[in-house]
Order: C-alpha cells, then structure tokens, then sequence
C-alpha cells in the first residue's frame, strides 16, 4: 500500500472523484453564476449581456436588496451576540462542573438536531397572536399591551426571527466551545488556583487565550452561516410581509424562482459569496495572533 | 495486482460518482397515429389533496386512460401552489415540462410563451371547429399571445362576496346596494359583537384582490385598462382612495381579531364555522364552503357584490378565466395531448366542474339551475350581470409589478400609507424592466 500512495499518480487517480464533484457541483455553477450575473436572462430565451447593470441597480434602485442587506447584518450581529459571549458563558458554567452538566448540555444542544422546519413551525405557534406562547407569558407579566403580532407586523418580524436563531444554535456554538475547553490540561487551572487566581482571571488568562483558535473558526461558521441563512425565513414568514424578512438568500430566491429573473438573482448570489469570503478574512484579521501554549 | 486493484477501485469510485447525472428517460410513443404503442403522458396540476376539483379530474383521468384512440396512459402529479410554480419554473428552464401542464393566463403564461415553451394549441383548436366553437366568446382573449392560442381555460373565476344567510336573517339584515349600505351593514355587525369579514392577510394576493375589488367600484374598468396600456400611473387617485377605505375598515374592526398572522385556511374555516357573517374570495371557494365535511354553513351561504364607492361601477368585478391548461412545446404527442384537454372542457365535465365545484363554465353548456347550490346560482347570476372583469394584477402583470402590488395591499392592511405605499409601487414600476 505504501508504493500505491507513494505514487503521485495514483494519489492524482484516487483523488480525481472528489475532485470532479467538487468541480461539476462547485466551481463550475460558481464560475457560470458569474457569467449569468451580467445577463438579464430568465434562462429559457437568450439573455441580453448588460455588464456590471445589475450590480449597479442592486445598491442604487433597489430598496429591497438594500432592507435584506440590512435585515443580514443585525442576523450577524444578533448571532455573534448569542453565539460568542452567550454561549461562552455557557460553556463556561458547563466547564466548571456544575451539577447535572451533561443534563444541561443535552438541553442545550436540542435545539439544534431539530429540523429548522420544525422549529419555524412551532415558534410560529408560539408567536401567534390569538393563542401564541408569547403573548399569554405577556400578558401573565403584567406587559400585555406589548402583545401583538409579532410576525405579521414588519417592526418586530425580522427581530423574532433573529431570536428564533440565536436560540436555535447558542447550544451547538457552546458544545464547540466547552470541547476546546476541555482539551486545556487541568494542572494549569490547580497551579492557578494556588497561586490565588480567581474564576474570572483563570477564564481571561487560560481558557480564552487557550481557545482561541477555536473561536476563530468558530466565528467564521457564525458569520457565514447567519449570512446564507434561509429555512427559518421561508417557513415562517416566506420574507413578509412587504419583504420586511427578506434576507439575501430569500431575495434571492425570490428574484430567482418568482419573477425569473435569474441575472439579477445570480448577481445577488455573487454578492453573498463575497461577503462570505470577506467575512472569512476579516475574522481572520481579529483573531490574529501567535498561538498560545503554556 | 496492486495497481489492477488501484484501478479497478478508482474506476468504480468515478462511476460511482457520476451515477444519477443521466438525462430524464425518454418519453416512449411514435407519434400521431392511432397506433397499438402505447403512449405516455404525465400532466402537472396545481391542487391540494382535499381539493374537491382534484375528484374531478381524478374522473377524468380515469375517464380517459379507460379508453381514448392514441391508447394513451396519462399521469397525474399534483403540487400545491407555491411548489407548483417554483416547479414549473425550473422545469421550464430546463426543458422538462410534462406534456400537459396547468397554467394562469395573462403575464404568468407569457415568458414561456416568448420562449417558444409553449406548443400553440390553437392549432388544433382550428382543425376541430367542433371543440372550438363549444367554448364562449372572449375565453381564450387571455391565453391568446400574437393572435395565437396557447392555452384552453376551463372555468371562470369571479371574485364574490360570500355570506352567512342566517346571520343576516337572525339580524334582519339585508344584502347592500350602495357603498353606504354596506359600511352601516359591517358597522352593526360589529357594534351587535360579530365578526363582519373573514380575510387573511400574510398571503398577499388576498388582501390585494379586495383592493383591487374597491378601486374598481372606485375607478371602474379605466384603470385597469390604463394600467395596462401605461396611461395610468400605479399611484393613481384610485388606488390610493381604496388603500384609505380599506385601511379605514381595519380601524373600524371590520376583519377579524389576529388577520394579518392568520392562515388562508384558518380564516376560511372561521366563515365556514359561522363566526364570520362575510367573506371576500374568489368563487373557487363554493367546493370547500359547500363540502358538508368542511363547512357548517352548506345551506346557509349566499353571495353578492361589494357595491361600488361610485355607483355606476357596480357591477364590475375582479375576476378571469381559470382551469387552463397548456400543452408543453417539447411533448412528444400534441394530439394525445389536445384529446385529453378536449375531454376535461368536454360538456360533462364541465357540468360536473360546474355542480360539484362551482366552477364556472367557459363552454355553452345548458345550466340545469335545479342542480347547483344556492350559492352557485347567486354566482351565475352575478356572473351574468357583470359588466366588466378585471384580472388579478398578479396575472396581468406577473411577477414583478403584480405581486409588489399584493405586496403593497398587505402592507397597507397592515397600517403603512397608502400614498407612501402606491408611491413606492410606481417608483418600482420605473425601474424594474431594467433589471
């Protein structure tokens, strides 16, 4: 075995099949989707070549694109808010062995092994405005004048959302997190505690410098995931109402399958994958630093 | 051996990955002749399970594959309405349609027209002048692109007010015939706790098409047509008087509690249960609101029109034709095609469409008034006096301008400024052909 794999051409002949569905399913709609963005095409007659138009018409005539644009960022920040600290949090309680861990762990992490459809489906219940959850603990607390429609009214819609979401994945983000942590030797949080160091110095000057790397792969699965996000918007508000939900990959989408235009649509797509890769960069950027070892 | 093994496993791994690429399998049939071949045809359908047309059309599936002279089998494939137009869609893009496909008319069939998706029916509808001549006047206007005929339409959609008999007789309420009339009529009901309009809000079309209904009791049939020959702006006085009436009847408490989050289903049900003494729909709902299973009220429903704002507008209503059918350009069989359309509009079917569904007829059949429910009847009659139907925006102008309408109408339901809204739409209309 070890002459086969020492042989660049079999290495080459073993890792073609991977390569050839990486490249029909991958590169090639990438590059294709590149070419469409600057048609105006509906994909069944010839398009018309109209260059960088539909980029330009996407920041300045669109006010749709601009509110999903929008609608995206605060998911970001809404996910880096629930997902980073929050769920460090977590994590950290969980660390310092507290009774029935595994238990909250488990509950944790529910949420997300169930299927986003699911989960749309009941937090729509739950936001019901006649028998939502909701509503009834609102009410129950003294603050029913703030019940209302949550997913109706296009104030609040984008918002109960971006709540759905952080609770959906704060669990799978601690489980990363609590992992990284466990893998940090125990002798350094003894020989800290003897040396009189309290929880939180222990968490700032072990843990998080020891995790790190963790975290930055962590925050990239965060931005990238909240940025293409999509099965929680269509089951819930399809992007209503008036678009108020419309995040880039339901405009997309819309563009795409409802209106048929698919230039305009793969231009929106483009602009996803941008942001992907310049949200990979940038948190690369702030996570940048030697790696720490004690 | 190592390196036969090495092949021999890389090879499978290659096949192995590229299996499932293949190209659809190959429509069987060799053609037109009456032939022993058998030919296959699949037909896509916009419906529901529980939708009483699909028994229909189940029976003329049956119907057909029992017997027909191309010895063609059909299959039928069912999608519900928003999966049925993302996959027509993709499968127009893709030259997959299946030979018979259901459609809209207007703008919706128009891109597929224009990419030559469409097999030009008419054709055939010429060479048998029998079929032809069966249908009304005006039906096929819709489906007809460069005076060609791309589309049969089965039935007439008329959008109606339904009403619950018994609640007005319990409180001696009488059908409106002013605008007037019908604000106080919406007002008692109110003021004696019942509920006056069932209408669900987070499907934009439904809010929209009861828009529509008040700008054409408002502007009557010149704005539609203004509309669509660009001499009339989409932020037309019109328009935006309706927005304010409709927006002064939420105010007023006129539709019930939780509407802008409720389901179609859910705010059809409350009606259907008697909760709600009125519903605004198209006439396609008379199969579920008369289906004993469904519906409380079978005996107890009527149906009128909102009287218009400006008198002499009173009888035009939104409404089109409805049931169309089309044939797919890349169907290997057109004739068995256009032999099974020709049996779904036979005057059978188009009886039992008519009695068990309440669809109305595009063909001159002989309506027997002893067989349809009372609500159909109302329907017929309000059919027959109609002076003009406005299609839904959605149809006439597709997917752009049409559904930001909708969009604009559920965002005026919900509080948003009329002006602001129909200022936003025309602005769009600008510069959406550029797009």
């Amino acid at each position: 075995m070890n002459k086969v794999m020492g042989n660049k051409k079999y290495i080459a002949l073993f890792v073609l099949p991977a390569f050839l569905i990486y490249l029909c399913f991958l590169l090639v709609p990438i590059i294709y989707n590149i070419v469409i963005s600057m048609y105006s095409t509906n994909l069944m007659s010839p398009g018309t070549f109209v260059g960088f138009r539909n980029y330009v018409n996407l920041f300045t005539q669109d006010s749709t694109f601009v509110q999903a644009l929008g609608n995206n960022v605060l998911m970001v920040i809404g996910s880096l808010i629930a997902h980073m600290p929050l769920a460090l949090l977590f994590a950290n309680i969980l660390f310092n062995k507290i009774k029935g861990g595994s238990f909250f762990q488990t509950v944790f992490f529910l949420p997300c092994v169930i299927c986003g459809v699911a989960i749309g489906l009941m937090w729509t219940f739950m936001y019901n405005s006649q028998f939502g959850l909701v509503n009834k603990l609102l009410s129950l607390i003294g603050l029913g004048r703030f019940s209302q429609d949550w997913l109706a009214n296009p104030n609040t819609a984008i918002f109960a959302i971006i709540v759905v979401v952080m609770w959906q994945y704060v669990g799978y983000h601690m489980i990363i997190q609590l992992a990284a942590m466990k893998n940090i030797p125990r002798s350094l949080y003894e020989a800290a505690a003897i040396d009189g160091a309290s929880k939180w110095r222990q968490f700032c000057s072990i843990t998080l410098p020891l995790i790190k790397n963790v975290l930055r792969i962590d925050a990239v699965l965060i931005i990238t995931g909240s940025l293409k996000y999509y099965d929680l918007i269509a089951v819930m508000t399809g992007g209503g109402p008036n678009h108020a939900t419309e995040l880039l990959s339901t405009y997309m989408y819309y563009q795409g399958f409802r209106t048929l235009k698919y230039g305009y649509s793969a231009a929106i797509g483009m602009i996803l994958l941008i942001l992907c890769v310049l949200s990979l960069v940038l948190s690369n950027m702030v996570f940048k630093s030697e790696d720490v070892q004690y | 051996m190592k390196r036969i093994l090495a092949m021999v496993l890389s090879a499978l791994l290659l096949a192995s990955s590229l299996a499932g690429c293949g190209g659809a399998s190959s429509t069987s049939g060799s053609g037109t002749q009456a032939s022993s071949t058998p030919v296959n045809l699949t037909m896509m359908f916009d419906a529901t399970a529980t939708d009483p047309t699909l028994s229909v059309l189940n029976e003329v599936v049956k119907d057909f594959n029992a017997s027909n002279k191309f010895n063609a089998k059909l299959t039928l494939q069912t999608y519900e309405n928003e999966q049925y137009k993302t996959k027509l869609t993709t499968l127009m893009a893709s030259n997959s349609v299946p030979d018979i496909f259901f459609t809209w008319e207007l703008d919706y069939l128009k891109p597929f027209v224009d990419s030559g998706k469409v097999y030009e029916i008419g054709k055939l509808l010429d060479q048998d002048t029998e079929w032809k001549s069966s249908f009304q006047s005006g039906v096929f206007d819709p489906v007809t692109y460069n005076n060609k005929i791309y589309a049969v339409p089965h039935a007439k959609s008329i959008c109606v007010m339904f009403y619950n008999k018994k609640i007005f007789k319990d409180n001696n309420l009488t059908i409106p015939t002013t605008y007037t009339d019908f604000l106080k009529l919406c007002q008692t009901l109110k003021n004696k706790g019942i509920t006056p309009i069932a209408l669900a809000a987070p499907d934009a079309w439904v809010p929209a098409q009861f828009v529509q209904q008040i700008t054409d009791g408002i502007g009557g049939m010149k704005i539609y047509n203004g509309l669509l020959d660009g001499t009339v702006k989409w932020n037309n006085s019109a328009h935006i008087e309706a927005g304010t009436e409709v927006q002064s009847m939420v105010k007023k408490g006129f539709f019930q509690d939780g509407f802008l989050g409720m389901k179609s289903a859910n705010s059809t049900q409350l009606f259907m249960d008697g909760k709600t003494a009125m519903y605004f729909m198209g006439c396609w709902d008379i199969a579920s609101i008369t289906d004993k299973s469904l519906s409380s009220i079978v005996n107890n429903v009527g149906a009128f029109t909102v009287p218009a704002k400006d008198s002499k507008n009173n009888n035009i209503l939104v409404g089109s034709i409805d049931l169309s059918l089309a044939i797919s350009a890349n169907s290997k069989n057109p004739e068995a095609a256009a032999a099974f359309i020709k049996l779904f509009g036979s005057e059978k079917y188009q009886e039992e469409f008519l009695y068990k569904t309440g669809h109305l007829p595009t063909t001159k059949i002989n309506i027997d008034k002893s067989k349809v429910s009372s609500v159909t009847a109302d329907v017929l009659s309000i059919s027959e006096k109609a002076e003009g139907l406005t299609p839904w925006l959605d149809r006439a102008f597709g997917a752009g301008e049409g559904v930001e309408f909708n969009n604009k109408c559920q965002a005026i339901f919900g509080g948003k400024d009329p002006t602001e809204e129909f200022n936003a739409l025309q602005k769009f209309a600008e510069t959406n052909s550029s797009k």
